[in-house]
């Protein structure tokens, strides 16, 4: 029995099509809901794509964040800890919902960047025991909003409840303090509950020939499934 | 009204006279100024085109539609186009190379193809403006494609002085479809709704390409330039899948974007391409802003707006896909019999013309003879040159040669997840699903080599553009061609365009790829200054397993580095090692039988590459480049040994960058196979040197070491970027 | 001299397209809010000006403009000076 995942299409969404393709195969069941849908249809994964929505006007994430699904979503998530991913534009739409704590702001270079990048596992999410510290993926980037911002009081929650959940890595320098966006303790992604979200995009890391296969060991892992 | 003041000049508004038989109204004025402009008409190029080869295999569709068409396999076909957009990205840099590549992206979808991928063809000065104007356009190209989703895989940009005050912006969009669902602006038949989809029309652009793009540019245009069409991918988004699942319902009878010259070219074309009259409403046609003429509604160029007519079978299922877009179509009018184009505002009759007069009435300009001109003496003045190793290290970091990461990262190339190889290689392999074969592009513009000998430069880029594909034995399927030059009445300039295009056709038909469609952008002149004859060509090819490249990159030690078509006596002539030393001869005149052959070794060793490890076509900085790129994309721990020995032509050997030269790298264990290759080929080749184990790069030329450069000083010099702006990595 | 601040308002011509606006306003709409007919989005700009004159920190703020901070092509732009009990 495959697992279903629902991909949210937001107006303008431009990755839902490649992470369907992704979740494809790892042996998944993409199902794509609307931005106007009022329900999840039930289903227990959820994988908020990247890319653009709305075409990121106002703030990258800020108008699909009021989109009614999202209500839905974040009662579904209150009420029955749905697994949630937010991949890059999923994550800024997570932090502008404030289903997710802080923002992504603008990189420091003021310019998008694509290119891969090496993360790393920093604590385990409770909901995701197969993720461990350690852990190193390398998969691309393709963001302009991509630095991660939280109130300095929050920053210390942050890291004592365990949230910050991955980091770039620099394995040249071996590096702790690399970040290609100027993120916050060059956090790459965050989690909290049954909510985990990354800027760097494991739907573009499917195949060797894609730069990497990382995506896959990462999907699997958040579908709690053996690949 | 003046015709003057829509850009006519008098012989033509005579000829618009006696067609209409009345005098046209300014409103008919305003239509043929805006048709019968040089961007829309293409009064002084179309005679001149009409002699490149357009006939191939693989060819669905040639030019004339909004892009050329070919067959990449029974079930797959691929639509394909470059066009410019040099002046309003002059005027603002941002919006208007975001609506340039919004605009070519429409082209795509009105062949019914969904756009795969997109390159960018820039040139720039070489004063204080061109970081300035580079970092605008590249974000605007970026901002548009990052944005819609389709990946920018590859691209190239060059500096020159012509370009200073003419920038070019040159994008090459590639799309597929399925095999059969030939739409575009032929299915429009009597009786049918004619329909508006997209944004809203504003006074955005009106004139902008019959009179801004079709006129040189001088220093009071700056306030005369109309109101600046801003790109919105956003709605780009909704209307590119809005339409395409439009025609995927089988409903569409015609279709055709709204570019240059906006509702009045787009509509006119379409009723001439079918075969019909047009009656239009422009009370029903969706406005931004009030009170807005009949004029202005039909030269406005707001961007994001597609014309649609539906068939009476599948409409309604159309309409309904455009609904679940969020997009509505809007009826503006019908389509009638006859060929008369009528439109109506206010209850009146405000414009009656046959729809012919606009599209094919504008008189033609007669093109010159089909001789290629006399190359060029070049002498041998520049060969005495001398070199020393710090001028390869400055060559390296010419802005002609030096590492594009800086541009290419701020673009997403990998979105739709089918890239094999980016921006980061010289030729983008995509791997598409639904096909066993690969496509491959490549574009290339060489400014520079067309500089002296528009011929040779015509050439070389179509040379190039084979050899790129050969690089992965993947067989050309078909080529588009961006043209920009001058003022087209400027007798060198008109010359230099004849002889281009005789360039780019000799090369054409001796490759054996037809040119499927593109674009002529005349009057990149300001002042008087024109920019060199510019030929920009994008090509698309096949080969099967995609998703196993040809390696590009030094993998390891012991390999012979060979160059592959090595021309008897190489020539510095439009080098970029000559021009350091403020030389700029003609560039010499590809060899494309040789060319020809090469690549047809690559292609069949492509099967079996048996010791062949790496290959990397020759071009801008010639040898040493190419040599220097493979080393720095292959494995760490493998270093260079380079040894010339050809007395007074060791230097131009390393620096020649006539196209058809390849590097290769070869097992030492193969080396005798394939030199025997090589020579059963007909194919001369110069053994450089080898891979070797270390870190380090060594010349010597004629016996005496020049450089002996470590890894990192090489790859410094060649990312030259990387002090300029504090560095790209941030933390 | 002594410091003035001043804030500049950079918009749109009107009758430019404004995409972000555009979207903003129909999702706002969509959303319950009612009777925003338009929303067009700009940038605010504060300045802090060591100059002679209220007049001369306006004078320079209003070059800075011209030349620099709004694109002639697309903007307009307004400024004005920003007392201290603001």
């Amino acid at each position: 029995m495959k697992t279903k995942v629902a991909v949210i299409r937001f107006p303008g969404s431009n990755c839902d099509h490649d992470t369907v393709l992704a979740l494809e195969r790892i042996g998944a069941e993409p199902v794509t809901l609307l931005h106007h849908a009022d329900n999840l249809r039930g289903l227990r994964y959820v994988v908020l794509p990247g890319g653009f929505s709305y075409g990121d006007y106002l703030r990258a994430g800020a108008l699909a964040a009021h989109a009614p699904i999202m209500d839905a979503l974040q009662e579904a998530v209150e009420r029955d800890q749905v697994r949630v991913l937010g991949i890059c534009n999923g994550f800024q739409i997570l932090c502008e919902r404030g289903i997710l704590p802080g923002a992504l702001h603008a990189n420091v270079s003021g310019e998008f960047r694509c290119r891969m990048e090496w993360i790393e596992v920093v604590s385990t999410p409770a909901a995701w025991p197969g993720f461990t510290p350690g852990m190193r993926f390398r998969l691309p980037i393709a963001h302009a909003d991509g630095a991660y911002r939280i109130a300095e009081g929050e920053r210390k929650t942050l890291w004592e409840s365990h949230s910050v959940f991955l980091r770039y890595h620099d394995p040249v320098n071996d590096s702790q303090e690399y970040s290609p966006n100027g993120s916050v303790d060059a956090i790459a992604g965050i989690s909290q509950g049954s909510v985990m979200a990354l800027m760097p995009h494991p739907e573009r890391a499917m195949e060797q020939w894609m730069g990497s296969d990382d995506g896959r060991r990462f999907l699997s892992l958040w579908l709690e499934v053996n690949r | 009204m003046n015709p003057q003041a829509v850009g006519l000049s008098a012989s033509e508004a005579q000829v618009a006279r006696q067609l209409v038989g009345r005098e046209p109204n300014d409103l008919e004025w305003g239509l043929f100024g805006a048709l019968w402009s040089e961007h829309c008409s293409y009064k002084s190029s179309r005679r001149v085109l009409a002699w490149l080869p357009k006939a191939g295999a693989a060819v669905v569709a040639g030019p004339g539609g909004n892009a050329g068409v070919v067959r990449l396999d029974d079930e797959v076909e691929v639509a394909f186009k470059v066009e410019s957009h040099n002046h309003p990205s002059y005027v603002e840099p941002v919006q208007g190379a975001a609506t340039g590549v919004g605009g070519i992206i429409r082209d795509i979808v009105a062949m019914g193809a969904r756009p795969v991928a997109l390159m960018d063809s820039l040139r720039f000065g070489d004063d204080d403006r061109a970081h300035r104007l580079l970092n605008g356009v590249v974000a605007g190209v970026g901002g548009y494609g990052n944005a819609i989703g389709v990946p920018t895989v590859g691209g190239e940009v060059y500096y020159g002085p012509g370009y200073d005050k003419n920038p070019l912006v040159n994008v090459l969009c590639v799309g597929t479809r399925q095999s059969g669902r030939d739409v575009g602006a032929r299915g429009a038949r009597v009786g049918q709704t004619v329909y508006l989809l997209g944004q809203a029309t504003g006074r955005d652009g009106i004139h902008g390409a019959s009179l801004l793009a079709s006129r040189d540019f001088s220093a009071e245009d700056q306030d005369m330039r109309p109101t600046v069409q801003v790109g919105d991918p956003y709605t780009g988004k909704l209307l590119m899948e809005a339409t395409l699942a439009a025609i995927e319902t089988g409903g569409v009878a015609a279709v055709q974007d709204l570019g240059a010259a906006g509702l009045a070219s787009s509509s006119s074309e379409l009723a001439v391409q079918s075969g019909v009259g047009l009656e239009l409403d422009l009370d029903q046609v969706p406005c931004r802003e009030l009170h807005m003429s009949a004029y202005e509604i039909m030269l406005s160029e707001t961007q994001e707006r597609m014309l649609l007519v539906f068939n009476a079978e599948r409409g309604k299922e159309a309409l309904a896909a455009i609904s679940a877009w969020g997009l509505t179509a809007q009826p503006i009018g019908r389509v009638v019999a006859g060929g008369r184009y009528v439109l109506r505002y206010e209850g009146i009759e405000v414009a009656n013309l046959e729809a012919s007069w606009l599209v094919d009435g504008c008189p033609l300009v007669a093109a010159g003879s089909m001789v290629p001109s006399v190359a060029p003496e070049v002498g041998q003045a520049a060969e005495s040159v001398s070199f020393e190793g710090r001028d390869l290290l400055a060559i390296l970091g010419d802005p002609d040669c030096r590492d594009r990461q800086p541009i290419y990262q701020r673009y997403d190339s990998m979105i739709q997840t089918a890239t094999v190889w980016g921006p980061e290689h010289d030729v983008a392999i995509l791997a598409l699903k639904g096909t066993r074969y690969g496509l491959y592009l490549a574009i290339s513009g060489p400014g520079r080599w067309a500089a002296v000998d528009a011929y040779a430069g015509g050439r070389a880029a179509v040379a190039l553009v084979v050899a790129r594909l050969a690089t992965q034995g993947a067989v050309p399927l078909g080529l588009t061609d961006g043209l920009n030059l001058g003022n087209p009445d400027k007798p060198e300039v008109k010359a230099a365009f004849e002889q281009m295009i005789l360039g780019i056709r000799e090369a054409a038909l001796a490759l054996d790829v037809p040119v499927t469609g593109g674009n002529v952008s005349f009057h990149n002149e300001t002042d008087g200054q024109a920019i060199w004859p510019t030929p920009v060509i994008g090509g698309v090819g096949r080969r099967e397993r995609p998703t196993a490249p040809w390696s590009d990159g030094l993998s390891g030690e012991n390999l012979r580095l060979i160059l592959v078509n090595a021309p008897l006596v190489p020539t510095l002539g439009g080098s970029v090692g000559e021009r350091l030393h403020g030389i700029l001869r003609a560039y010499p005149r590809v060899r494309l039988q040789d060319l020809a052959r090469s690549a047809a070794w690559l292609r069949q060793l492509s099967q079996n590459a048996g010791g062949v490890r790496a290959v990397r076509a020759v071009a801008d900085g010639g040898v040493w480049l190419a040599v220097v790129k493979m080393w720095l994309a292959g494995s760490a721990g493998v270093g260079v040994r380079l040894d010339l020995d050809e007395s007074a032509l060791s230097w131009p050997r390393l620096l020649c960058e006539e196209v058809g030269q390849f590097l290769v790298a070869v097992d030492e264990s193969d080396v005798r196979i394939v030199l025997d290759q090589l020579a059963l080929h007909g194919l001369q080749t110069r053994n450089l040197g080898q891979s070797v184990a270390g870190t380090h790069l060594t010349l010597r030329v004629n016996g005496d070491e020049v450089g002996c450069w470590p890894r990192q000083e090489i790859s410094a010099a060649w990312r030259s970027w990387e002090g300029e702006r504090g560095g790209q990595r941030t933390s | 001299m002594s410091q003035y601040r001043l804030r500049m308002a950079v918009t749109l011509k009107p009758e430019v397209l404004d995409p972000a606006g555009q979207a903003t306003q129909k999702v706002v709409a969509e959303r319950g809010y009612p009777g925003v007919v338009s929303l067009r989005i700009g940038k605010l700009v504060d300045l802090w000006v060591d100059a002679s004159s209220a007049e001369a920190a306006m004078a320079l703020a209003q070059t800075l403009g011209q030349d620099f901070l709004a694109n002639p092509v697309l903007e307009r732009f307004e400024v004005w000076v920003i007392n201290d009990e603001d």
